[in-house]
């Protein structure tokens, strides 16, 4: 009895955790990198996530309960955007207007090593 | 169905071509002038190649020939330096080599550019011996270089009214700032002829726009005043160090500055290019300290906009400023040598004392007002952001001898900064804990308000309020005769010219004493960017307040500022017969009498800003530790 019921808990926690893990946004860093600075990424993936979520997300993608879904942006588009950034391009959104440049490079690091969306891998900014 | 298709195609081929003729004038003006220089150009090397003896004659008749050739290059000058700076540099750089530290550099390594045309070309002809293929390669690499700008590139940016605006506001910018001061102008005696052939080249520039995009023109009312700048210019002598430079900054090139900005933001001028990065379109007069923004005070809490949490960061901030902890041994604060009451700066020394409270640091302590119109900050440029530097000096052994993890912990012992820091995490939701950005931008924060007060110059420059002719006449020497222009440069008087990307460094030679029997050791830039320009060299500073601020350079060796005024006015280190061998100032003397040297002064008094002190807070923030409450307000050394 004990032993059912110990084990349905298992997989209870299973699919929960299998519903949550499916689409939440992961950092994605290449085999190769040195320990330190996957850390480094990490790091600053977490930090980009986080202000993404609160800063972007609201036109750029979901985050709600286990549907976390943001665009892939492509390389040329982000190095657009944080050239346009560097130059205070006034046509830029006003929030990143006023970012740091560490809060900037979090967002970007965020972006660039985030896994990709297999379902729609272009995404092309309004 | 067919005809119509044709007479479709027709009006189609008629309105594209009818659209280039529209195009046109300003287009073609644009091509012809820079073929006309490069016509000259030609001119000039075919001299040269021609030239077998190097007889003063020949050198004589060479210098004409560039002095035609830079007259035709400033009537284009407002263009070339806009669209594309750093081709500019090979055509009339001021410098065999330069390295540049420009914004781009807070991600990049500072960069070599080496320079040619026809500045270096003339300064080669001053040489004792002449090699004529040496001569030729200055010019020669001019010519190739001015094929950059036919490029589609560039020149497809003259299809948009917007580069227009840019290109006169970066023009307007150079006028107040260099055009004046014989900065890349070898022969003095040629700044006030080269000015005025600039001036009225750029009319020729302002018209042909004008009917080219007749929607979005520069206006009667700047045309107006444009043409009355060149009538002042025509009318004031055509020695330099007589010209009035006052007035043509404050009556003329400041207004029109206004007319341009206003100008901007009522045709949504779209900027592309990194020249204007720096630089804030709402800002109506270049004494504006709105002007342009190099550094970001707030750091970590950039995004906070909610008034009352900025107060009480900013209050936060005093407090730590004042703080102990911060220090290794709770003995020092940030207001042991950047003394609040003092300019934030310390005016007993030459050089604070180091950590272990007996020997002396190796420079003087700079003030904090107006640090935040720096790109680079140190006086060697080893940081590019306020925060960076704030961290460096808690952390330096030999200055407030710190640990990042223990300022943290003893900081977050005192009840007072937990609470607070809490609610500033709060603001900051990508962090996970207080770290150190969070007590650095909190200092950087407090401190950076008193950059914003203005001075007496600024007053007269903005709102009219007079000023002693005494003064005037001062700043009619700062930009003329005693040469300080050339790398103090309007409006903030620092080592940042326009558009306000990038800082200076100079090789001045200063000496280790007043007695002048050696060079100061420190190695300044070098130990930064090793390279055999950046030997000696240091950031220039600001001229602003400086009267409260000595001692003065690097090292703190003058006390007054007759002495530094007497070291500026023998030349340098080499002017006092010191070996420097790369030394950036002239080692002539500037012949300065001594009562041109009182109105000097007294204009560098009018730089004083009336900024408010506050008082240091009472009593600082009880901790959990016992022994950390015997710290005292401000420190104790």
């Amino acid at each position: 009895m004990q032993k059912k019921y110990f084990g349905f808990v298992i997989l209870l926690i299973c699919v929960l955790f299998f519903r949550c893990s499916r689409h939440k946004v992961i950092c994605n860093i290449p085999a190769d990198y040195p320990e330190a600075r996957r850390q480094q990424i990490i790091e600053l993936f977490d930090k980009g996530k986080e202000l993404y979520k609160i800063n972007c997300s609201q036109c750029h993608g979901i985050f709600t309960k286990g549907k976390d879904k943001v665009p892939n942006f492509t390389n040329v588009q982000m190095d657009n955007y944080s050239a346009s950034f560097l130059r205070r391009d006034p046509k830029n959104h006003a929030v990143v207007a006023q970012m740091s440049q560490q809060q900037m490079n979090e967002v970007l690091t965020f972006l660039r090593f985030k896994k990709i969306n297999k379902q729609d891998s272009t995404h092309v900014a309004k | 169905m067919k005809k119509k298709g044709m007479i479709f195609l027709i009006i189609v081929v008629t309105i594209s071509f009818s659209l280039k003729k529209e195009n046109g004038y300003y287009h073609n003006f644009y091509f012809a002038s820079i073929a006309d220089f490069n016509k000259q150009q030609l001119v000039l090397s075919d001299k040269i190649n021609k030239t077998n003896i190097f007889s003063p004659k020949e050198i004589n008749d060479i210098k004409e020939s560039i002095e035609q050739a830079r007259l035709k290059l400033k009537a284009i000058d407002f263009w070339l330096r806009y669209l594309d700076p750093v081709a500019y540099k090979k055509i009339n750089g001021p410098l065999p080599v330069e390295w540049e530290n420009e914004v781009f550099e807070k991600f990049e390594k500072p960069y070599k550019r080496k320079g040619a045309g026809l500045s270096l070309a003339e300064l080669y002809l001053n040489k004792k011996s002449i090699n004529k293929d040496s001569l030729l390669h200055l010019i020669n690499l001019s010519i190739n270089e001015v094929k950059a700008f036919s490029a589609d590139s560039i020149t497809k940016q003259l299809d948009t009214f917007d580069h227009f605006f840019l290109c006169n506001r970066l023009y307007l910018l150079n006028l107040a700032a260099i055009y004046t001061t014989g900065f890349e102008c070898p022969d003095s005696k040629n700044i006030i002829p080269e000015l005025s052939s600039m001036c009225t080249g750029v009319k020729m520039i302002y018209l042909n726009y004008n009917q080219t995009f007749p929607d979005k023109p520069i206006t009667k009312e700047y045309i107006e005043l444009y043409d009355k700048t060149i009538d002042f210019v025509g009318r004031q002598p055509s020695d330099f160090k007589q010209f009035d430079h006052f007035t043509f900054i404050k009556e003329f090139v400041n207004p029109l500055f206004a007319i341009n900005q206003k100008l901007i933001i009522q045709y949504d001028v779209l900027s592309k290019n990194n020249n204007d990065y720096t630089l804030n379109n709402a800002a109506n007069s270049i004494f504006d300290k709105s002007l342009y923004t190099s550094q970001n005070t707030k750091g970590i809490y950039s995004l906070v906009n909610d008034k009352e949490a900025l107060i009480e960061i900013k209050e936060t901030g005093k407090k730590l400023f004042y703080d102990p902890i911060l220090s290794g041994n709770n003995l020092r604060s940030c207001a042991s040598c950047h003394k609040p009451t003092e300019y934030f700066t310390d005016t007993s020394f030459a050089s604070s004392l180091q950590f272990d409270r007996k020997k002396r640091l190796k420079r003087n302590t700079p003030t904090l007002v107006n640090v935040v119109y720096n790109h680079l900050l140190m006086q060697d440029g080893k940081h590019i952001s306020l925060q960076n530097q704030a961290k460096d000096v808690m952390t330096n052994p030999d200055e407030m001898g710190g640990n990042e993890k223990e300022i943290i912990a003893k900081v977050l012992s005192c009840k007072e900064y937990k609470a607070a820091f809490k609610k500033f995490l709060k603001l900051t939701p990508e962090e996970k804990e207080v770290t150190f950005e969070h007590i650095a931008s909190a200092i950087t924060y407090y401190y950076s308000d008193y950059s914003s007060y203005y001075s007496p110059f600024d007053e007269a420059m903005n709102n009219n309020k007079p000023l002693s002719e005494e003064t005037v006449n001062g700043f009619n020497l700062f930009m003329g005769k005693a040469q300080c222009a050339t790398c103090h440069y309007v409006p903030q008087f620092t080592g940042v010219p326009p558009p306000y990307i990038g800082s200076e460094f100079e090789v001045l030679g200063v000496p280790e004493d007043t007695a002048y029997t050696q060079l100061s050791e420190d190695k300044g830039r070098y130990k930064i960017n090793p390279a055999i320009e950046t030997m000696y060299a240091f950031r220039t500073g600001t001229i602003r307040n400086i009267e409260h601020t000595k001692p003065y350079m690097h090292n703190g060796v003058f006390n007054s500022l007759n002495q530094v005024i007497d070291f500026y006015d023998s030349g340098g280190g080499e002017g006092k017969k010191m070996k420097v061998d790369n030394q950036t100032l002239s080692p002539d003397s500037l012949r300065l009498s001594p009562f041109e040297k009182k109105e000097l002064i007294s204009f560098i008094h009018s730089l004083n800003e009336n900024i408010i002190f506050e008082q240091a807070p009472e009593q600082l923030p009880i901790s959990s530790h016992k022994e950390l409450d015997t710290r005292k307000v401000g420190g104790v050394y």
